[in-house]
């Protein structure tokens, strides 16, 4: 608790700052707009962003991204209640029992559930982070060099086996990302495959790669995949009609209690491991709240709980990825990622010092993920009718605002043209990955952290004076360093028996 | 029914020669390693350290990838992968076209002028979907110059970005 109260005053007061104020005001709006556009997540978003860091500060820019994040979340139900297309795939759960109330003509209802469920997930989520967040970081402290080595190995390991279908290939994207990272001057006064390139001897721009791969892919999708989408204008309701059915009782209120309880719970355990993310936080509240229900069957037939359970449980992965993200430097998800990136750029160092050395930055963090939730709160029940209109926004339309967007936040890298070529073809091999399968996640992640990782490997290995065995054998580094690689042999051998199983059963039919 | 503009892969033999591509480029970036320079702290491991260990695991991984996809072609599609992969290659090379000469154009024409013409070089064949064509050229003006405005104002004005300028700020 000394942590707490050592912090608090400082972090009240920057929070007291009339410009930090407008700044999460505006995250938050923005925010939700992106969020309403159909099929925009947050990474996709804060990667659009990015660039906006430039102009801040660390306090600002951390803030910002966090409001932009959480009302990411928020915002992406909305297109999932009112026209069946979730705004990310975290909302995909939603659309069962959310789009089942709208045609109910309870389309107001649902958004408020929406809303009041993202509040509450990001509130109470916000409460276990401070208590999770220091425990994890003060216990962290005791962590040297090759342990946060081993901590990077075993984060890459979990990212990789997570994201997308098939953890060969998410690995093998771990690995490019990683190899990515290396290119550059070494800080060592060496180069790392710039093959006499000028433009590669400070590395690939971080600002690049997050555009390139979180956004590019996106870009191209809408442009050239959805170039001639014609949505069913039948199927979109209208979120404004208020009669006695839309609107929210106490009865209802403390009939979601226990929902919102298990499904903050379940959003925050899922955010802290890095890589799950809020899809699986979603869709694992989702079917353990119908579990729980005495009426499972009554579950995508539009009721509230059905709302509730995995819109609290996505909200609530926001302050549970910063766990990891800010005590370990292992982020948790694309936009864990960009946060990550975002304070790497400022010049702060996440990992367990940061609590040490930047407590009143830490608690700021805190306090501000609840005045984040008050307006996402206050902007959610003032602009339904706008928000409204934003996902009706027609999917081919978007693309060209996307590209462009792209197009200026990676010429405002230093007013250099090559920078939008290189996310070009970033993005591009981007598109073309996620065609196929090879999730691009990963490599943004491999990339932010493998300067970590090797700058704790480089020191690990220059105080034990190049001993090999007395960086990976020490006791918490061998035991973490196991723990990877049986991630690594388990997630592969999974994939396996899942394909065996899909194999037996298409033969039986 | 695909147009002649799309081009259909089969996704199993595509990851197989993607990864292919890979391994023999982090191949040649491994070799690379050799060529780096030596260690001159003590207890340094030197510049190709960390960078062997990346190149290395991804060969292992694409390695693995390659005799699965060989092997055992029955595990390398992951449960629920799509058979095939459809790429409007067309599309895809006329907007990487676009940006390439975007990219080009925008220090000589000016900031202004080419974002329009970018967006509505997009813009009208997407209104055109619905609407006929004048009402779309109309639309995407009416989109477009907007957008440049907003643009100017967030990039140029509020983020104090150079853009390479032609006439707005004589007015704004």
């Amino acid at each position: 608790m000394d942590f707490f109260f050592n912090n608090i005053g400082g972090a009240l007061g920057a929070l007291s700052s009339v410009n930090l104020l407008l700044i999460m005001f505006g995250g938050v709006a923005i925010g939700i707009v992106l969020g309403a556009l159909p099929g925009f997540g947050s990474s996709q978003s804060l990667a659009l962003l990015f660039p906006l860091s430039f102009v801040m500060t660390v306090d600002q820019s951390i803030l910002f991204f966090l409001a932009v994040y959480s009302a990411v979340e928020y915002g992406s139900s909305i297109p999932a209640i009112l026209i069946r297309t979730p705004g990310s795939g975290a909302s995909a759960v939603t659309v069962l029992d959310g789009y089942a109330m709208a045609r109910q003509g309870l389309a107001k209802k649902a958004l408020r559930i929406s809303l009041f469920s993202a509040v509450i997930g990001g509130t109470t989520s916000t409460l276990i982070f401070i208590i999770a967040g220091t425990s994890l970081g003060h216990a962290a402290l005791l962590f040297g060099p090759s342990e946060l080595f081993a901590i990077g190995v075993f984060g890459l390991a979990i990212v990789g086996s997570f994201f997308g279908k098939d953890p060969l290939r998410g690995f093998l994207a771990t690995g490019i990302g990683l190899s990515m990272a290396t290119i550059g001057s070494s800080g060592f006064g060496g180069v790392r495959f710039t093959f006499d390139q000028s433009f590669l001897v400070d590395g690939i721009p971080l600002v690049v790669v997050i555009i390139a791969f979180l956004a590019g892919p996106e870009a191209f999708r809408l442009l050239v995949d959805n170039r001639r989408t014609v949505e069913d204008k039948s199927k979109v309701f209208d979120a404004t009609v208020s009669n006695q059915q839309n609107k929210i009782h106490g009865s209802l209120i403390r009939k979601l209690i226990p929902t919102w309880l298990r499904g903050s719970i379940f959003g925050t355990a899922v955010g802290i491991i890095p890589g799950a993310g809020a899809s699986v936080g979603a869709l694992l509240a989702y079917s353990e709240e119908k579990r729980w229900s005495k009426h499972p069957e009554k579950f995508g037939t539009g009721i509230p709980e059905g709302v509730a359970a995995p819109e609290v449980a996505n909200n609530a992965v926001v302050a549970g990825t910063l766990v990891p993200t800010l005590t370990l430097a292992i982020p948790g998800s694309g936009g864990a990622a960009i946060l990550l990136g975002v304070l790497v750029s400022k010049g702060v160092v996440p990992g367990p010092n940061l609590f040490r050395d930047e407590g009143t930055f830490v608690m700021t963090v805190f306090m501000g993920l609840f005045v984040i939730n008050a307006f996402i709160l206050i902007t959610g029940l003032v602009g339904t009718r706008f928000f409204s209109l934003v996902a009706r926004v027609p999917l081919r339309l978007l693309g060209p605002f996307v590209m462009l967007l792209i197009i200026a936040g990676s010429y405002a890298i230093g007013n250099y043209t090559a920078h939008i070529v290189m996310v070009l073809v970033l993005g591009a091999v981007g598109y073309f990955f996620e065609k196929i399968d090879i999730p691009v996640v990963p490599i943004v992640l491999a990339f932010i952290m493998g300067p970590i990782i090797e700058k704790n490997l480089s020191r690990a290995l220059t105080i034990s004076g190049g001993n090999l065995e007395e960086v990976f054998l020490r006791p918490i580094s061998i035991g973490i360093l196991i723990l990877s690689l049986a991630t690594f042999v388990f997630s592969i051998a999974t994939m396996l028996r899942a394909r065996k199983f899909a194999d037996t059963d298409g033969a039986k039919e | 029914m695909p147009s002649s503009f799309e081009l259909t892969l089969a996704t199993r033999p595509t990851v197989l020669i993607t990864t292919s591509l890979i391994f023999l480029g982090f191949a040649f970036l491994f070799y690379e390693t050799f060529n780096m320079m030596k260690p001159i702290l003590p207890g340094y491991p030197g510049d190709a350290f960390f960078p062997r260990l990346a190149v290395g695991y991804t060969l292992v991984v694409g390695g693995l990838i390659i005799i699965r996809g060989v092997l055992l072609p029955r595990f390398a599609a992951a449960p629920g992968e799509a058979s095939h992969v459809i790429v409007n290659w067309l599309e895809f090379l006329s907007v990487a076209a676009l940006v390439l000469i975007y990219a080009q154009v925008l220090p000589p024409v000016g900031f202004e002028i080419t974002t329009l013409v970018f967006m509505l070089i997009l813009l009208v064949p997407r209104f055109a979907v619905e609407h006929g064509l004048l009402q779309s050229v109309i639309k995407s003006v009416a989109l477009a110059i907007p957008t440049v405005l907003v643009l100017y104002g967030v990039f140029a004005l509020l983020l104090g970005i150079h853009l390479p300028l032609l006439f707005l700020p004589r007015y704004i």
